[in-house]
């Protein structure tokens, strides 16, 4: 009987220990990655090739949350870019507006109103290769299986690509573009744009 | 499962327009709204540009097309997303 006592203690005991754990580690999907707003973006310039330079001036207002509601990660709100981007590279020149970002996320949600006010300038000159893409805004979903994207997109601005180069040159504008290699996917996209959308490649 | 798929959708409200030469392989495009997906699951646009969409190739300027529409995929459609994961309501 008192061995029978002892054993439901323990078992009592490690019970409530695993319960305790499970409730103070954060859960695994809180480790990886989850969204890259545009301010964070900005860190990443640091990171970035010396021969990308990329100048912003004006204001980002980033009203965007994100949740986790059940298994899927939920973006939802206003992201604004108030004023010019310019990005310069030799080879290679990606510039993009209001932007939102989401990876390693299995299944993801945006409900997002995205603005830019300004131009977005993306120049590449080489003597090679040349690649330019200059997006007025835009939303990228990576590695996730399912994604619902509901996106309303103002561009007031012009967006410009310009690219020169000997090899292969290619120059992409777009005014609003979302990208996602989801399996499953389900995309509303709302946009209006007021300015001039131009793409320049000079090549040999 | 379905890997290696490009699917470009372009719809432009005004035009489009699009060049590539073989020889020197530039090319020069302008879109209003650009969607790439892996696969061809529901996508809607609906746009409205107030401006001029433009691409010049070596100054030359690129006949504009409307409403491109280009599938390599060569993959089957998947019409399977579970309805509960369709939320359109919840922000507009």
């Amino acid at each position: 009987m008192y061995h029978l006592q002892l054993s439901v203690l323990f078992i009592s005991l490690y019970s409530l220990m695993s319960v305790a754990a499970e409730q103070g580690a954060p859960p695994a999907l809180n480790n990886r990655p989850v969204v890259k707003m545009q301010q964070q973006q900005q860190e990443r310039l640091k990171q970035r090739p010396r021969n990308m330079l990329e100048q912003r001036n004006g204001t980002v207002s980033d009203y965007l949350t994100t949740q986790q509601v059940g298994n899927k990660t939920v973006v939802k709100g206003v992201l604004i870019n108030h004023g010019n981007v310019n990005v310069v590279g030799d080879e290679q020149a990606k510039a993009a507006g209001a932007q939102i970002e989401v990876e390693n996320q299995d299944n993801v949600q945006v409900n997002a109103v995205l603005i830019q006010h300004g131009n977005v300038n993306a120049t590449a000159n080489s003597l090679q290769d040349a690649h330019a893409q200059a997006t007025g805004t835009q939303v990228d979903i990576k590695g996730a299986r399912q994604a619902v994207v509901n996106v309303k997109s103002l561009v007031h601005g012009n967006v410009t690509a310009h690219a020169t180069g000997q090899q292969k040159v290619e120059a992409v504008a777009v005014g609003t573009q979302v990208q996602t290699d989801a399996d499953y996917q389900h995309i509303e996209v709302n946009a209006h744009s007021g300015a001039a959308i131009t793409a320049i490649s000079q090549g040999q | 499962m379905l890997k290696n798929i490009l699917l470009w959708i372009t719809i432009t409200c005004l035009c489009y327009a699009t060049a590539s030469f073989a020889e020197n392989q530039t090319s020069a495009i302008a879109a209003d709204v650009v969607v790439e997906t892996g696969t061809e699951d529901a996508v809607t646009v609906q746009s409205q540009h107030q401006g001029e969409i433009q691409s010049t190739v070596n100054g030359e300027p690129v006949s504009p097309k409307s409403n491109d529409f280009t599938d390599d995929s060569g993959d089957e459609t998947r019409d399977d997303l579970p309805s509960s994961d369709i939320a359109k309501d919840e922000f507009f």
